[in-house]
């Protein structure tokens, strides 16, 4: 155990992680070189794209130091706060992390609300100042924001290029030795805390996990402590660029279990794995159930694609077990499926899955959050599907989820967040000081304000340098509507929400701007009006085309003509008609869309 | 296949010069006319099964006019020892003011033709020359004066629209002139300038600007309010009729997916089921046919949904529309046309779902709204 080292990388977006981690991975000798393509790591496509890790991987890396032989798991974390509860328990399976820090940009703390994270573990903190081959790099700025920003002692940090591979083996030397060995005992009943999980479609659910006390072998019976399920362990083994099969998982290891888990939303991420016959006491500390924020309903934009929508659904689950989701229908949109999500970062890579990996045309509807009302007849009820929205006039009391905002920064953001903060109808702040020129904003806010682009937008007036957590409290009284908008008087169903009053005429008007530039004009004029009930409190309109029409059409043109129209048909297709509007998907996707303004 | 008549479309590519907003196939080589006509005549005789029975001829361009008589002649006895015409066929023929004479009007009558359609475009020099014509206002006005007096029986002018710089009230003036004739048929066509013409290349070069969507429109309803008020039926998005009886019968087909048979290179043949079209090249043309092989580059069988389409997007060019049954099938498509009719697009009549010159001016769109099969 004393020759296992379990670390993870914090970074920033484009501040090399992959890079360096594809450097550590091959100062592994026993890797073979042709398994290894650029950024092992990243090797979901869109999470290329977006420069994120969505799913956190892991590899054991074999690494000699002073004839010593160790074991270097690296385990790997996302990168955005709707995956927080996975990037905490991917840290509460490590005992040291590397804080990457680009010595060009210098500190871009959308990494700090991590650290903060990593130092809740008490975790072994590592920084490594990357792109030291940089012209630009400027390594003394960036330690001083090390110490500033961050508050970590920058006297130790480690200058590395993961590019062309300089101090490489320093980083290597500091894993070894700055973080500790794992403590755990082997003789002690089974804890293993689960911190990820895949799926495979021909073994099930693979979980990922770190074993911190006693051992796991094959033919073991063990007992999920939190599902209440039990599973006979048919493998386990190491992650090396594949799955590598072991014997046993012991104290202070980080491994696989293959059990027949049919589906992965038979595990959960933080439960503790232990033995049916020799269980622990109490299972490992931190887990949480974790439960969708957000809620949309998924349609097929062609009605009759509903089956085969329903079948990708079925597959796409068996993957990522924090989608959950019911079957839906709606008037203008036919039959689809409510959808509740981690967030709307989450969303939007389900959305954009189903559509590239699975190949459906889909509409999502306006994401929506859960909201309370109690009704003059004292029932109450909890609607997230604007659809269900009450009887205005029975309607005794609405309420709407809030929520404890913790927002870290560097005190010269505090007016501009403080601003931020009440914009969005923040209240009751209250003020920590962690480190020196740091400061921790609280606030209660609704759910309903940060949950579409809050992050976004404190990310932009703070630069960065804001980390961001929040945990969901209870109800409070709130003015809530529903606003619906209207295409020629016609209801588009996918866009009305539940919002609070005073942020319904803003966002209507948003939204019909939008849908002018979204929707492409017609033989007639369309009016887009936001509404109220019968109130119309945002409009605009799109004013007809008057001319499409080619002069000539004798018989060397009639092929060529068709040929066009049916290609337009079939652009067509992907527009769902509401009325008589023919709408394109993509004016669904931009209402949606956060305002970068 | 089917029994109804076939129309007989001659290709004559020659052309003496090519006008530069022209896009249609044509060469200079008129050296190669007498093997030509063999080769026309060839094929003509190919298809003698294909289409026992002919109701129109047309014979385009090009610039058909470019024949001598004897020539046009030949062609068109190839015709009728292969076909059968029905009782009143139209046979038509394209041609250049320039050409026209008393003699070449009384030759063509009495090889046959009974329609002549003259390319006239405009009455303006300066818009002549900007289009490239080879020939000026005077000769444009002499030919339909001699056409006329020389007893041509129905009569087609060509007009140009809509071309840069011009002003609504300098195209009624040609228009006028052109109704000044009384011609049983009038073709106003927008000028359209299409990629690889010569106008396109000016056009890129910023030598001149068309005019814009706006202009454009306003003028299609000026031309087709004009001529409607001097009595003309406005029938297809680009044709204009004194009286039905007076449609192109020949072009008619195209738009009622009628079939029709395209002799000479470029030409596009229908059958109702098939389509196929002539290599657009003179010189292959001929020596394919010299080898004994059919001078066709390509086909395609139309599915039952592709005819549909096509019947479509043709009947909405046409004041004709199509029937309210080959639409009435989805409710997407019977609220399509409750909108159109709505709208002042189109007007139901005779159970036909029939453009307005509004929805003749978006026929290019109208098939989109609808569901086929």
């Amino acid at each position: 155990m004393e020759n296992i080292r379990n670390f993870s990388i914090i970074a920033h977006i484009d501040h090399g992680k992959s890079t360096l981690a594809d450097r550590l991975i091959q100062s592994d000798a026993l890797i073979e070189k042709r398994l290894l393509r650029d950024q092992v790591l990243d090797n979901n496509e869109i999470e290329r794209e977006r420069g994120i890790t969505i799913k956190s991987q892991t590899i054991a890396l074999y690494h000699a130091h002073g004839g010593d032989k160790y074991v270097l798991n690296l385990i790997d974390t996302p990168g955005h706060v709707d995956f927080s509860y996975e990037v905490s328990r991917a840290l509460a399976s490590c005992e040291g992390v590397l804080l990457l820090v680009d010595a060009s940009q210098g500190v871009e703390a959308q990494t700090i609300a991590t650290l903060y994270g990593a130092l809740e573990h008490n975790l072994e903190i590592i920084p490594v100042i990357n792109k030291i081959d940089l012209p630009s790099a400027n390594i003394e700025a960036v330690k001083e924001q090390i110490e500033t920003d961050l508050g970590l002692d920058s006297e130790n940090a480690i200058l590395c290029s993961a590019k062309d591979g300089t101090g490489i083996d320093d980083v290597l030397d500091a894993i070894v030795r700055r973080v500790p060995a794992p403590v755990g005992q082997e003789s002690k009943p089974l804890t293993a805390l689960i911190f990820d999980a895949f799926y495979d479609s021909f073994r099930g659910a693979v979980v990922a996990c770190r074993v911190f006390d006693g051992t796991v072998e094959i033919g073991d019976k063990i007992r999920m402590m939190h599902n209440k399920s039990s599973y006979t362990v048919e493998e386990l083994g190491v992650f090396r660029l594949n799955k590598e099969p072991r014997k046993k998982l012991s104290a202070g290891e980080v491994g696989y279990i293959i059990a027949n888990i049919k589906s992965l939303s038979d595990t959960k991420i933080g439960d503790t794995i232990t033995l049916d016959n020799n269980p622990a006491d109490k299972p490992l500390a931190g887990f949480k159930e974790v439960k969708p924020v957000v809620f949309s309903s998924i349609y097929p934009i062609e009605a009759s694609d509903y089956n085969s929508l329903s079948d990708a659904m079925q597959k796409y689950v068996l993957n990522d077990a924090s989608l959950v989701y019911q079957k839906d229908s709606s008037i203008s949109l036919g039959q689809g499926f409510r959808c509740g999500f981690l967030g709307l970062l989450h969303m939007d890579i389900v959305q954009e899955r189903l559509e590239r990996e699975y190949g459906q045309s889909i509409i999502l509807t306006s994401p929506s959050i859960k909201y309370r009302f109690t009704l003059e007849n004292g029932e109450v009820v909890i609607i997230d599907n604007p659809q269900f929205y009450p009887d205005e006039t029975k309607i005794a009391k609405s309420e709407e989820l809030y929520c404890s905002v913790s927002i870290i920064i560097p005190d010269r953001y505090m007016g501009k967040v403080m601003e931020l903060c009440l914009e969005h109808r923040g209240i009751e702040p209250k003020f920590n000081y962690p480190t020196q020129g740091r400061i921790d904003v609280n606030f209660r806010m609704p759910l309903a304000e940060i949950i579409y682009d809050f992050y976004d937008k404190l990310k932009t007036i703070t630069q960065g340098y804001g980390s961001f957590d929040y945990d969901i409290l209870d109800y409070r009284q709130s003015n809530l509507v529903k606003m619906d908008i209207l295409l020629n008087g016609e209801k588009i169903d996918a866009l009305s929400q539940i919002i609070h009053r005073d942020r319904a005429r803003a966002r209507a008007l948003q939204i019909c701007e939008k849908l002018k530039d979204e929707i492409p004009r017609h033989l007639f004029k369309i009016a887009i009006q936001g509404a109220i009930g019968g109130n119309i409190i945002a409009r605009s309109t799109i004013t007809p085309f008057r001319k499409d029409v080619t002069a000539k059409c004798y018989g060397g043109d009639i092929s060529r003509k068709r040929k066009l129209l049916e290609k337009q048909k079939k652009g067509k297709k992907r527009m769902k008609m509401i009325g008589s509007v023919s709408v394109p998907q993509s004016a669904f996707v931009s209402v949606l869309k956060s305002d970068n303004d | 296949m089917t029994d109804d008549p076939f129309g007989v479309y001659i290709h004559i590519p020659f052309c003496i010069r090519k006008c530069r907003y022209c896009s249609f196939y044509s060469c200079r080589q008129i050296g190669l006319i007498g093997d030509y006509i063999d080769a026309l005549e060839s094929e003509i005789y190919f298809y003698r099964d294909t289409a026992r029975e002919a109701d129109t001829v047309y014979i385009g361009g090009g610039t058909p006019s470019v024949l001598s008589l004897l020539e046009t002649e030949r062609i068109l006895s190839a015709v009728y020892r292969f076909y059968r015409l029905t009782s009143h066929p139209e046979i038509t023929i394209e041609a250049n003011p320039r050409d026209i004479t008393k003699e070449y009007i009384h030759g063509i009558r009495q090889a046959g033709v009974n329609r002549l359609s003259l390319g006239i475009q405009s009455f303006e020099d300066r818009e002549l020359g900007f289009l490239g014509r080879r020939h000026n206002e005077e000769q444009a006005v002499r030919s339909i004066e001699t056409a006329v007096e020389a007893g041509i029986e129905r009569l087609n002018l060509d007009i140009i629209w809509g071309l840069p710089g011009q002003s609504i009230k300098s195209l009624l003036k040609n228009l006028e002139k052109a109704v000044f004739f009384k011609p049983g048929h009038i073709s106003a066509y927008e000028l359209t300038i299409s990629e690889g013409t010569p106008l396109y290349s000016k056009l890129k070069e910023g030598a001149f600007k068309s005019l814009c969507v706006q202009e454009k429109s306003d003028m299609f309803y000026a031309v087709s309010d004009y001529l409607r008020s001097e009595g003309y039926v406005h029938y297809e998005v680009s044709n204009f009729s004194l009286g039905y009886k007076a449609f192109s019968r020949h072009n008619s087909r195209y738009w009622n997916h009628s079939p029709y048979i395209g002799f000479g290179p470029s030409s596009h043949s229908f059958d109702g089921n098939r389509r196929w079209w002539n290599w657009p090249d003179t010189i292959k043309y001929i020596s394919e046919i010299k080898k004994g092989l059919m001078p066709v580059e390509n086909e395609e069988m139309l599915s039952a949904e592709q005819k549909a389409t096509e019947r479509l997007m043709l009947g909405l060019r046409t004041s004709h529309g199509v029937p309210v049954s080959d639409l009435s099938h989805t409710p997407r498509n019977r609220g399509m046309m409750d909108m159109l009719v709505r709208e002042e697009f189109a007007v139901i009549q005779e159970d036909r779902l029939c453009p307005t010159v509004k929805g003749m001016l978006v026929s290019d769109y109208l098939p989109l709204l609808f569901d086929t099969l």
